[in-house]
């Protein structure tokens, strides 16, 4: 599904990843942990095109196809989705006129507003969200739980291939990780081939979604690999790798 | 609620609406110089012009709520006066400007004449080709006029690289017991919305086009159906 090559990105002159690799295949959950700082989101950022982030080299396949040279939008409407860390506000904007026109240029064609109404209400219930909020600017006014549920609902409209989280779980309350949890389930079950990258500092997530495998990101690369138990490890003891590595060689492959 | 709508030729050089129940007014025809309302109850005026002549707007608000809509294109010169003149009045003011082929000044003064009044001044502009707008934003908050609360907000997109775009943001301040804030922007649209947008699978014109509309009609207090005439004519244009 994605392929991610000796992949360097710069931010504001500073070099954030140095010769990252990666490769995510179909249907597959990963997971990022590390420090702040350390490059998590520099990676979704990059493999989403954001102009602030520059690729110094390297090379990112979707399905076999480069997609270094693509534009953000081009790069969406093959399939890839990122649900942001801090959803931005963006005033008179309303959710439903930005999800119909997305919807639109994904399918290259005018949305049926019948259906696009369907399931655009059947998307809302599901995420335990107002009906009213599909009127309402996009993230404007929305509390921090709110806007994360609102990225969970573009998911579901969009029904992307390949879904990156930054820290979705973080600002949102017990109760709202708990439908955002279901409702990725859900999709996954129903998009049996979608793959996930999970950026993420806790495990309140990975209850929820169990991930196949999780690395630890430094220096701008991956230092380390695992399952699960991993991520609860490095919960346990932070990013004390003397007792990471003593504790938690089962099943753990270190990359240096 | 009642529509009051005014589209014929006033002769007159200053028209008085004297409104003391809940009303929408909506103006389609600004042919007199000066307007002046005033409002006792909650109004919603909209006003919808293209290349208006220099027109004064003085709103009274004696009680109750005001919306004042604003939407024009090529505007000349347009006075805004609002006097808050009795406890808890309150008025929102959303001025929609497109300029692209002259001088359009805005003009707008808001006084707390009342205590716990409260005003919000939204003026959004767009300028290309020869076009230029100035928004100048004066609110006043007299001594007395306690639990007051202020708040201006004017942004203006520049597509047109040469312009003489100017946003003059001024709060006269002489109740310490009040709240003021105001924020000011002229440039292009924030490259961060832009990027969410296309990560949605918008290009980039069509990013610009949503960003554009939300702006110019998306923040305007008025009903869909004549939210959707505008954006008709704004992709139009």
């Amino acid at each position: 599904m994605l392929k991610i090559k000796n992949l360097s990105v710069k931010v504001e002159n500073k070099t954030i990843l140095n010769d990252f690799n990666l490769d995510i295949n179909d249907g597959e959950v990963h997971v990022i942990m590390g420090p702040n700082g350390v490059g998590k989101s520099t990676l979704t950022k990059a493999i989403m095109n954001d102009p602030n982030y520059k690729v110094l080299n390297g090379d990112i396949t979707f399905d076999g196809t480069s997609i270094t040279d693509l534009t953000t939008d081009q790069r969406a409407r093959m399939g890839l989705f990122l649900a942001n860390q801090n959803p931005l506000e963006i005033d008179g904007v309303t959710n439903s006129d930005f999800l119909r026109t997305a919807l639109s240029s994904k399918e290259g064609k005018n949305v049926n507003l019948y259906s696009f109404i369907k399931k655009i209400d059947a998307a809302v219930d599901d995420l335990h969200m107002p009906n009213e909020m599909v009127h309402r600017s996009v993230n404007k006014g929305f509390s921090g739980g709110e806007k994360k549920k609102n990225e969970i609902l573009q998911m579901k409209m969009l029904e992307p291939k390949f879904v990156m989280f930054d820290e979705i779980d973080s600002g949102v309350d017990v109760d709202s990780l708990k439908i955002v949890g279901k409702n990725i389930n859900e999709y996954k079950k129903a998009n049996p081939k979608t793959s996930y990258l999970i950026i993420t500092h806790y495990t309140h997530l990975l209850k929820y979604i169990k991930p196949d495998f999780v690395h630890v990101l430094m220096n701008g690369h991956i230092v380390k690999s695992g399952d699960y138990s991993l991520a609860k490890k490095i919960e346990e003891n932070g990013f004390n790798f003397d007792k990471i590595v003593t504790v938690a060689n089962d099943g753990c492959d270190n990359h240096e | 609620m009642n529509r009051l709508l005014i589209d014929k030729e006033i002769k007159k050089e200053e028209y008085v609406i004297d409104i003391n129940e809940d009303k929408n007014i909506l103006i389609k025809k600004v042919l007199a110089k000066k307007y002046v309302f005033n409002i006792r109850g909650n109004v919603n005026i909209y006003i919808n012009v293209k290349d208006a002549k220099p027109v004064t707007y003085e709103i009274n608000i004696n009680g109750g709520t005001v919306s004042f809509n604003n939407y024009s294109i090529n505007p000349k010169k347009v006075n805004i006066v609002c006097n808050l003149n009795n406890k808890q009045s309150k008025v929102l003011i959303n001025n929609s400007v497109i300029s692209f082929d002259s001088l359009s000044t805005y003009k707008i003064n808001v006084n707390h004449n009342a205590k716990e009044t409260i005003s919000d001044v939204y003026n959004n502009g767009v300028t290309k080709d020869n076009g230029s707008i100035n928004f100048d934003v004066t609110s006043f908050v007299p001594k007395k006029s306690n639990l007051s609360v202020v708040n201006q907000d004017s942004k203006i997109i520049s597509i047109n690289k040469s312009n003489d775009n100017k946003i003059n943001p001024v709060l006269l301040i002489d109740e310490f017991d009040s709240e003021s804030r105001h924020a000011a922007f002229i440039g292009d649209f924030n490259p961060d919305k832009l990027f969410y947008l296309m990560s949605r699978g918008l290009s980039k014109k069509e990013a610009r086009k949503l960003l554009l509309t939300g702006m110019l009609v998306g923040t305007l207090d008025i009903c869909f159906e004549e939210k959707e005439q505008l954006n008709k004519e704004l992709i139009k244009w």
